[in-house]
């Protein structure tokens, strides 16, 4: 019965010693691979201006439909990306979302991408609604 | 060979009446008038085998006779002097320095067909011959050759001039019935064709001005002598448009079925510049080109169709070797890309196409299945357009590549000319 | 003519190995049609005339040297057509690249992708790569050709449909092609705006995103929305419409649903681009109660207490006391039930839906429509050889009757128009009669000479030589149709304007076979239904007087309780009353009275002094201001019902979106008081109240929601 006790202790305590697989996570962040999947991100083109340029086929083609695009006219003095449109809303659920990257292959003008985000955590189900604010790249220069 | 239509060669001051009138002008409608009823004017047409000289060679007098007779209602004639086909120029001559000749011969026509009014639809750039016309008819009309009451019979007759705003579109013929109208010139869907409903939907009947030409002589001095010129089913003389590369171009009148190389050679004074010849289009800008090895081939409708291209408006245009196919090609296609009337999308946009093709070629900036592409697309322009101009304007594609064909490969591969022009 | 057409010869023809026999002179496109054979078209439409432009539909046809196009070439005896051959298919092929190749491709931002002509031709016959590589042409895209028409001149592929339509259909010609070749373009003339009444039509007709409505304009996708089948809510002809709803959430555009007898597939500006109101932010959305002198939000219950409640009590001081006003832009169901709650819980018979003074005229006009004397219909302007307007601008007050009146002139009617100014459509009449207003009936007895010509010049001011025209082509002419306003018939000179129409009946029928057509003109939407429904002073519905013994029979063996037979006041003596403080209580239903450009104010006097007014509407008028009770209700787009056009035609609209805040229909509301007053109805949908329609109103007897399916159904008598 002993002889089981030692056994059972020495499997615990060689995994002591191994090396951990675990990671102190938010403090430490896991390295993702490069082309993982995660969170979506809308891009800019390099002029600053907004590469979305609302046409909802992302929405469309979302298996979870949890897309929402509401799109405008861009106008004189206000123009958000080229040619006459643009996401005026532009908002994704990402409790619904399964992360299949859909939207990133319908997308006509690679406006949104999948990159490898993965801190998706909040407290508040609305949070998890998120809008153009949090989901598009920052403007270059600030 | 005796000049029939251009006896103004051999006599000075033709254009005036007074010496037209000596040299037998206005004889035949005289006596049209007098011994001939209107069903036997076209009866003797009919039978000299005329055809038009428009370019489609349809026979002339089965086109009067599919005016409605015995009906109450106007009828027209309409001159084509819309002459605007590439390589073109023989209409101008016959206006301005033998203007009664043509009024005689739509006296003839109305007269036939019984009309009481006729329009001269002139191309807005022949300024110079609208007004020589004008000039002719008030002549013509104090003269009592037009007017009320036309030598003392009771046909009266008013022509009009009116020039057109410059549209290689309102030469095709439904076309040129919209522009007299009024209204933008669009070809018109047939059926109804324009002997049924034509100008203002009225009975009408659209002539060539060289056709019409022709008629006094028929008339003067009979089908037989006329069938006589010419060959068997072309019958008459067709003035010949000679430009481009030889030495001496100009119109020429001679018989139809006159080779190529007698009249490139013997008349129009051989290749310019001494050298080959590369290519020649027998009919104006619009048919296939033909080659050295055609020079042979008879210029009459039957022989040159069978040569595979067509006679046409016998504007023939010479290119001698020095010539790059390739860019003529693509003159010839701008030209029909801004002539494009826009109604139906195989011109509109096949010219546009073809072009855009050409001068990727021109410029050296061909890629390879280029000339594949270009036969394509002008194969999907020919017979699927609304009129004849969208298959006009494949002609000389089609057959440009397919008689130099190494040399549209030479622009892909060597990015350059093969003729040295860059 | 239908009968004519029977003699004509049939022929018979193949096309893809099958035949197919049809009349002489139908194009191969519509004998193809018949076989289920489809071939695509583009500058083809059913409503155009053909021109054989765009080359989309050219089919190869035996014996013939080239390829004709289907659209525009009649089918021959013994034709052999081919149209699934590889030869036609490299020819569609050619043709739909061709199209392309000036199109910008842009469709992911168009708003026709996903439901336009050229991308399913192209999906389906079109070839798979672009070999186009050069630069297109450009356009400064889009053009704005009116407030409400924009032009994507590169998307366009010169179809001209709509050009054609300003030529053939509206007549107006605004719209024209200018320049040549691949460089041209459609526009206005020089410094004018396309500002046609019917050009939202040329935005359906465009087989590419071409021609946007700037109110539709990127606001959904084909796949985001659905379309409910409704009728137009802003005038009487009732033209059908598809309501297009985006997520259920908001109407964002009508679209035309063609019904042959109504509209011919044709929508007017005005009900076309007027498609916003229900999304408003501006909509009641939660009842109000006047509290300490300001209407504040309660809870449905509690404002439905203080209605009934409210009610009850002026009811108690005496049914003279109490009114309801019904509304023209309501459903016959909700002023069925208005009128229904006054009559039974309330015992009052003070019911209209207008405040107007009508003089009169109402009980000669509900009494022309209990015997039937109105039968003319919008479509018998397709076989009418003479049409008479009488007093009405038909281009405003029903526009798309102007559409049908010119296509009439079209094929050779004559239009005799009589208006007191020369508006549009009189210069498009044979005869135009501007009259002094006020001398219609003399007016009529000219026409129908039965005083002369030189008399009712007199009267009219109208010259005699031009009614003198009028008797002899009313004589000559088979069938005559009248149109004639209803505001006129409303009048004070009703009774003669009616009975000289029958006098005019009698001189233009009065050979064999001839008939002469009547039919009233009314532009509000339900005007016709309102007083059907009996809300017309003196008269329970289907136009039965009170107090005839018969029909209080029939009505109380429906509604179980006798209907009020106590004394009834118009609108007008409402109003009267109510500025004298004599009003008790009143129910405004669907009605803006105070906002009238002239006499809001005297209203809104009036009704500040009723002793409880309640207002059950959309938004929050100024007469919803001074009630103190405001119970918001359903838009037409939120609604099951029925509406009855100016030519009796009744019709239903559907709902197209889901009920925007704590909305309900009227019907809903008017049975929840009625619950509360201590009735017994149990409507449990709007279908349950037209069937206790059809059992009281002989009219609508014959009618029910399955009948009057998606074409709708004219009532009759007897």
């Amino acid at each position: 019965m002993i002889r089981e006790l030692i056994k059972g202790l020495g499997v615990t305590i060689k995994h002591v010693f191994r090396p951990r697989v675990t990671v102190q996570y938010p403090e430490v962040k896991r390295e993702m691979p490069p082309r993982a999947r995660w969170r979506h991100v809308l891009l800019r083109h390099e002029d600053g201006l907004e590469r979305c340029i609302g046409c909802s086929l992302c929405a469309a083609n979302c298996p979870a439909r949890c897309i929402y695009v509401e799109a405008a006219e861009n106008r004189e003095g206000a123009r958000y990306s080229p040619g006459e449109r643009y996401a005026k809303i532009y908002e994704i659920n990402m409790i619904r979302c399964i992360f299949c990257g859909y939207c990133q292959d319908a997308c006509p003008v690679e406006a949104i991408i999948l990159r490898p985000i993965y801190d998706i955590s909040d407290d508040d189900r609305e949070d998890f609604i998120y809008g153009k604010d949090r989901l598009i790249v920052p403007y270059p220069g600030g | 060979m005796e000049n029939i239509l251009f006896k103004h060669l051999d006599i000075a001051d033709l254009e005036k009446l007074d010496v037209y009138v000596a040299n037998g002008g206005y004889a035949a409608l005289g006596k049209a008038l007098k011994e001939l009823a209107p069903a036997e004017v076209t009866g003797l047409v009919t039978r000299s085998g005329l055809r038009g000289r428009g370019g489609a060679g349809f026979s002339t007098g089965k086109k009067w006779s599919f005016i409605p007779k015995d009906v109450d209602t106007p009828k027209y004639l309409t001159c084509n002097a819309d002459e605007s086909e590439p390589g073109t120029f023989k209409d101008r001559e016959l206006m301005v320095r033998n203007p009664h000749q043509l009024l005689e011969g739509i006296a003839l026509c109305c007269y036939a067909i019984g009309a009481a009014k006729s329009f001269i639809y002139i191309r807005g750039e022949y300024a110079h011959q609208a007004r020589v016309m004008e000039k002719a008819i008030e002549e013509a009309k104090e003269a009592g050759y037009l007017g009320r009451n036309i030598m003392g019979s009771d046909f009266s007759l008013k022509v009009v001039v009116h020039r057109g705003a410059g549209a290689y579109i309102c030469g095709e013929e439904t076309a040129l019935l919209d522009s007299l109208e009024g209204k933008k010139g669009w070809p018109r869907f047939r059926p109804p064709f324009p002997a049924i409903a034509g100008l203002y939907a009225k009975p009408t009947v659209i002539n060539n001005v060289e056709t019409l030409c022709n008629v006094p002589h028929i008339i003067s001095r009979g089908p037989e002598w006329f069938a006589s010129i010419g060959t068997e089913k072309s019958t008459g003389t067709k003035v010949f448009s000679v430009s481009g590369h030889v030495n001496k171009p100009g119109n020429y009148e001679l018989p139809m079925g006159v080779t190529a190389r007698e009249l490139l050679f013997e008349h129009a004074g051989g290749i310019w510049g001494g050298r080959r010849l590369k290519a020649f289009i027998p009919g104006g800008a619009s048919v296939p080109m033909l080659t050295e090895s055609d020079l042979d081939v008879r210029l009459d409708f039957e022989s040159v169709m069978a040569a595979g291209s067509m006679l046409g408006s016998g504007g023939v245009i010479v290119m001698n070797e020095d010539a790059c196919i390739v860019w003529a090609t693509l003159n010839l296609s701008k030209f029909y890309n801004h002539e494009s009337c826009g109604k139906c999308a195989p011109c509109r946009e096949g010219t546009y196409f073809i072009v855009q093709i050409l001068k990727a070629l021109e410029d050296g900036h061909g890629l390879p299945g280029d000339v594949e592409k270009l036969r394509d697309v002008a194969t999907n322009i020919d017979g699927r357009s609304f009129c004849a101009l969208g298959d006009a304007a494949a002609q000389p594609v089609k057959s440009s590549i397919d008689r130099f064909h190494e040399e549209y490969e030479y622009h892909i591969a060597h990015r350059g000319c093969m003729v040295g022009r860059s | 003519m239908i009968g004519e057409e029977s003699g004509e010869t049939q022929v018979t023809l193949t096309i893809d190995d099958r035949q197919v026999t049809v009349p002489n002179g139908t194009l191969i496109l519509k004998a193809a049609e018949q076989l289920g054979i489809e071939i695509p078209v583009f500058c083809y439409h059913d409503k155009l005339k053909s021109i054989g432009a765009c080359r989309m539909c050219i089919v190869d046809v035996e014996g013939l040297p080239k390829p004709v196009p289907s659209c525009a070439t009649e089918v021959k005896e013994g034709m052999v057509v081919r149209t699934r051959t590889p030869e036609v298919a490299k020819m569609w092929e050619g043709v739909l690249e061709f199209l392309l190749v000036n199109h910008p491709l842009d469709c992911p931002v168009c708003d026709r992708g996903g439901e336009c002509p050229l991308q399913d031709n192209t999906f389906k016959y079109g070839p798979r790569d672009s070999r186009f590589t050069g630069e297109k042409r450009h356009f400064a895209k889009p053009v704005p050709l009116s407030a409400l028409v924009l032009l994507d001149r590169e998307r366009c592929i010169m179809c001209t449909r709509c050009v054609r339509f300003c030529q053939e259909i509206s007549g107006d010609e605004q719209l024209k092609i200018w320049d040549r070749g691949h460089g041209e373009y459609i526009d206005t003339f020089p410094g004018q705006t396309f500002d046609s009444n019917f050009s939202g039509n040329t935005i359906e007709l465009c087989p590419v995103g071409a021609l946007l409505s700037s109110v539709f304009r990127f606001r959904a996708r084909p796949w985001e929305m659905k379309g409910a089948a409704s009728i137009c809510p802003h005038c009487g002809v009732g033209c059908n419409i598809r309501v297009d709803a985006r997520n259920n959430r908001e109407v964002v555009r009508f679209l035309s649903r063609e019904n042959a007898e109504v509209d011919d597939g044709w929508l007017c500006d005005r009900g076309r681009f007027d498609s916003d109101f229900p999304n408003s932010g501006a909509r009641l959305t939660k009842p109000l109660a006047r509290k300490n002198g300001e209407l504040t939000p309660v809870e449905w219950d509690e404002a439905l207490d203080l209605v009934a409640e409210g009610l009850r009590r002026a009811a108690e001081a005496g049914p003279d006391q109490v009114g309801g006003l019904g509304s023209p832009w309501r459903t016959n169901e909700e002023n069925y039930l208005l009128q229904k709650l006054f009559r039974t819980a309330l015992g009052s018979n003070s019911l209209d839906f207008t405040f107007d003074g009508r003089g009169g005229g109402s009980d000669a006009i509900a009494e022309a429509f209990r015997e039937g004397f109105f039968d003319g219909s919008i479509s018998d302007t397709t076989t009418a050889n003479v049409i008479f307007v009488l007093g009405s601008d038909i281009s405003i007050d029903l526009p798309v009757v102007d559409l049908w009146l010119k296509k009439a002139v079209g094929r050779g009617a004559k239009l005799i128009y009589a208006y007191p100014t020369a508006v549009e459509l009189a210069q498009h009449s044979q005869l135009f009669l501007p009259y002094a207003p006020g001398s219609e009936v003399e007016l009529i007895e000219g026409l129908a000479a039965s005083i002369s010509a030189e008399e009712a010049a007199a009267h009219t001011g109208v010259p005699a030589e031009l009614i003198a025209k009028a008797p002899q082509a009313l004589m000559d002419a088979r069938q005559t149709l009248v149109f004639v306003s209803g505001r006129l018939l409303e009048d004070e000179i009703g009774h003669r304007l009616l009975d000289a129409l029958r006098r005019l009946r009698r001189a233009a029928a009065s050979g064999e076979g001839q008939e002469m057509l009547v039919c009233a003109v009314f532009p509000d939407t339900n005007t016709q239904g309102a007083m059907d429904m009996g809300l017309l002073p003196g008269r329970y519905p289907g136009y039965r007087r009170i107090g005839d013994e018969l029909a209080m029979q029939t009505i109380e063996r429906t509604w179980l309780t006798q209907p009020a037979s106590a004394p009834p006041m118009s609108g007008e003596q409402m109003l009267a009353a109510a500025a004298e403080g004599r009003m008790q209580a009143m129910y405004i239903m669907g009605l803006d009275p105070v906002s009238r450009p002239v006499g809001g104010e005297e209203i809104a006097e009036a009704l500040s002094k009723v002793g409880f007014l309640v207002v059950a509407d959309t938004f929050l008028t100024k007469t919803a201001e001074l009630a103190h009770v405001v119970l918001p209700s359903c838009t037409f787009a939120e609604k099951d019902g029925t509406l009855t056009n100016t030519e009796r035609r009744v019709q239903r609209i559907r709902p197209a979106m889901r009920i925007a805040g704590e909305c309900r229909p009227d019907w809903v509301i008017l049975s929840e008081i009625a619950r509360r007053l201590g009735m017994e109805w149990s409507y449990g949908k709007a279908e349950d109240v037209f069937e206790e329609i059809a059992r009281v109103t002989p009219q609508y007897a014959w009618l029910d929601y399955e009948s009057i399916g998606e074409k709708g159904l004219q009532w009759r008598t007897g």
